[in-house]
């Protein structure tokens, strides 16, 4: 385990809870009284509390940076399996979220953050605590990776971070959406500069990037697939090893996430159905990583 | 000592015919402030449609509240019954409140701090605000400010024009190019409308039956008119449609609507119908992407909002108690200054008589350098001496408006009253802070916007 990995999680635990003080004390105002009555008074303005969740976040995205740098010094690199790729994942999120302001209101950046960055931490602990992982072990016989799969890794890394930010902006979509049908009082919205165009102009940003760099995620993979079948590793025969869930299951995601961009693009398809469809792509991303990183040595 | 007193009315006890009676603005307030100022009262008026309130600094005898009563109930007599009047720390506090929005039809309401401080440039400009209001009302504007940044009581809407344009904000982010299509022409419609032209509104369009009305809405509001016939393309350009028609059946079905969305390619269409009858199919709502807000469901938003303003005025009370207590803290402060002053005075006085006899004693041939020698170090002795019953003072002062305290529970025998007595100071002159020579040149008028 590298060694700043407790206070990474602990810096990604604050700035999470910073982040969700404001979202929740909103809420407050026309949300579930249950939840009204479990939420503590805001102790200083929602501002303050914003910038500071932001600059911790900045500190863990620091603190993770020095951890990974660690890993590759000691031949675990984000590409060398599942689990490195799955914290190198994390990494690239948080580090979308340091950018993000620069293009969206902070506001949105953070009611965001509450459903990314829980997810952010429990995709940490899998990728270093799950028993897969204390195993560890390098992917590739020898220890030696391929351009290829290098590439293949990082695209898939790369192309899985950017639709989990577009899953969560779609959580947020669907729950302010639901807000306004069901004509509750105004708060989450309004005030945080989260609007339901600008959560879908988000979420079509989002897919629009992550889809060519998975479908490069992609070819790269299955030339890989076929490469290492050819030279006798993996699976038995080239069609064991392309029906392997993972596989099958990235095809699925690839399949979800291009029938949404074509339906933005030829049919219009906006808002929610355009959310759940990102939604699914999402579920079917976390298959992916969840069997990458359950399944260990070998696992790719 | 000089204190604030409040005489007025307000939403609160009089009802809007007398309010009526006694509101002042323009020229007749100009008028009023400066028979005020002739007559020697530093004063201000605050005369808005729920409130008239007349705020003094008095000194201690009880005829100037009566003068300041009398004020009042000459500019309309019938209002007696309805008259509330506080004094000292009871109008301090009605002040902050009044400032922060909490003694306001509509509880957090902007305005009325804007009304306040026009109330105040008015008083400067008629030479009406001597040293005691100039200290007091710039603190009443802070607390005010604080209540707002730092509880939500301002935040939630509670009109339905608000809650118009801040549901606008909560699909579009921003209205700004994004059309507004009013259907109808009549009163409400205009009303509506007006408001939504004051949130950034770019382009209005209206369509009505009759083209003529919709020409002079249109004209009235910077938008453009479109015939009747045009409803449905117009339906499937704008962002938000504001319906107000006088229609018996909904103008705006399920069917049609259907299709513009079909033709909008799903973009987002915000319907807020305040017609009664309803002018939009209700099974509208059940199409994707449509956000219909009728008048009751506009209403229901107001109300809850506004009970969340009531939880968010608690925290403000609180607010302006704490910032209560530290005002009264100062005042106490500023009210034993004249016997510091007096002290000081006499001690230095004393110690200077006594310099100028010892010096020619002491030696026939003393310079003014000698002179100035012995006045230091005679100065020094008394600063010296007076170094801890000041600061005690001072203690006391701060002390007695504290928490435990209030500025009415001084207990006789304080310490001020044992050093006027101890050093045979007298009573204390009166303040000169409410002499009319000694007011603040009137200021600019703030340019309106």
């Amino acid at each position: 385990m590298p060694p700043l990995f407790p206070l990474t999680l602990s810096l990604y635990a604050v700035s999470c809870t910073l982040s969700c003080v404001p979202v929740i004390a909103e809420t407050r105002f026309g949300g579930s009284p249950a939840l009204a009555a479990m939420t503590p008074d805001v102790p200083s303005s929602p501002g303050t509390l914003q910038r500071a969740a932001r600059w911790i976040l900045a500190l863990a995205f620091v603190s993770q940076a020095l951890d990974i740098a660690w890993l590759c010094l000691h031949g675990r690199h984000p590409a060398v399996d599942g689990h490195e790729a799955t914290y190198f994942i994390t990494w690239l999120i948080s580090g979308l979220f340091l950018l993000l302001p620069l293009r969206y209101a902070p506001s949105v950046v953070n009611a965001l953050a509450v459903p990314v960055i829980p997810l952010v931490m429990v995709l940490q602990v899998l990728a270093r605590l799950s028993p897969s992982a204390l195993r560890g072990g390098a992917l590739a016989p020898g220890g030696g990776l391929s351009l290829l799969a290098t590439t293949h890794i990082l695209c898939a890394t790369l192309g899985s971070a950017i639709f989990i930010v577009a899953a969560g902006s779609s959580v947020l979509y669907l729950l302010s959406e639901r807000r306004l049908k069901r004509r509750a009082p105004l708060s989450l919205n309004t005030r945080r500069g989260v609007s339901l165009e600008g959560l879908d102009a988000m979420n079509r940003l989002c897919v629009t990037l992550g889809f060519p760099v998975f479908t490069a995620a992609l070819i790269t993979g299955t030339v890989w697939i076929g490469h290492r079948s050819a030279l006798g590793q993996g699976p038995e025969s080239a069609t064991a090893a392309y029906l392997q869930p993972q596989y099958v299951m990235a095809v699925l995601t690839w399949l979800v996430y291009g029938v949404l961009l074509l339906s933005r693009l030829v049919a219009g398809v906006r808002g929610r159905r355009a959310a759940l469809a990102t939604l699914a792509g999402f579920l079917t991303t976390m298959s992916v990583l969840m069997l990458y990183l359950f399944r260990g040595r070998g696992g790719l | 000592m000089t204190r604030l007193a409040v005489i007025g009315l307000s939403h609160h006890t009089a009802p809007v015919e007398i309010r009526e009676g006694v509101a002042l603005s323009g020229e007749a307030l100009q008028a009023e402030l400066q028979r005020l100022s002739a007559a020697g009262h530093e004063a201000m008026v605050v005369s808005t449609c729920n409130r008239f309130e007349l705020y003094a600094a008095v000194s201690d005898d009880e005829q100037s509240l009566e003068r300041v009563e009398s004020l009042v109930l000459a500019r309309s007599p019938q209002a007696r019954p309805y008259l509330y009047r506080h004094d000292g720390e009871a109008a301090l506090r009605h002040l902050l409140r009044v400032a922060s929005s909490l003694d306001s039809l509509v509880v957090g309401e902007p305005q009325i701090l804007g009304q306040v401080k026009d109330a105040f440039e008015a008083a400067q400009a008629a030479g009406c605000a001597g040293p005691y209001l100039l200290r007091l009302l710039p603190r009443a504007f802070a607390v005010a400010k604080r209540v707002r940044s730092q509880t939500a009581i301002g935040r939630n809407s509670a009109s339905v024009a608000s809650v118009a344009v801040a549901l606008a904000g909560n699909v579009f982010g921003s209205l700004r190019g994004h059309p507004v299509l009013v259907v109808g022409a009549g009163k409400m419609a205009e009303l509506a409308a007006k408001h939504l032209m004051q949130a950034e509104v770019t382009d209005l369009r209206v369509v009505n039956r009759t083209r003529a009305r919709a020409d002079a809405l249109a004209e009235k509001l910077g938008g453009k008119a479109f015939d009747y016939w045009e409803l449905e393309s117009q339906l499937c350009q704008a962002a938000v449609v504001l319906c107000s028609t006088g229609a018996q059946e909904p103008v705006l079905q399920k069917e049609l609507v259907a299709r513009v969305m079909k033709a909008r390619r799903g973009r987002w269409l915000l319907l807020l119908d305040i017609a009664v009858p309803r002018d939009v199919d209700p099974k509208v709502s059940e199409l994707e992407n449509v956000y219909l807000y009728d008048i009751d469901a506009l209403q229901t938003v107001v109300q809850g909002n506004l009970k969340e303003r009531q939880r968010e005025a608690e925290e403000a009370e609180r607010i302006v108690a704490e910032e209560l207590r530290e005002v009264l803290q100062g005042e106490r402060a500023l009210g034993v200054v004249p016997t510091i002053k007096l002290l000081r005075e006499r001690a230095q006085d004393a110690a200077r008589k006594e310099v100028e006899r010892t010096l020619p004693r002491l030696s026939p041939s003393a310079t003014e350098k000698d002179r100035q020698l012995l006045s230091q170090m005679a100065d020094a002795i008394v600063n010296k001496l007076l170094h801890g019953p000041l600061t005690a003072l001072k203690r006391d002062a701060a002390a007695a408006a504290g928490p435990s305290g209030g500025v009415d529970e001084l207990p006789p025998g304080s310490l001020v009253a044992a050093v006027r007595t101890l050093w045979a100071l007298g009573e204390p002159e009166p303040k000169s802070e409410t002499k009319s020579d000694n007011r603040a040149e009137p200021p600019q008028r703030r340019a309106k916007g």
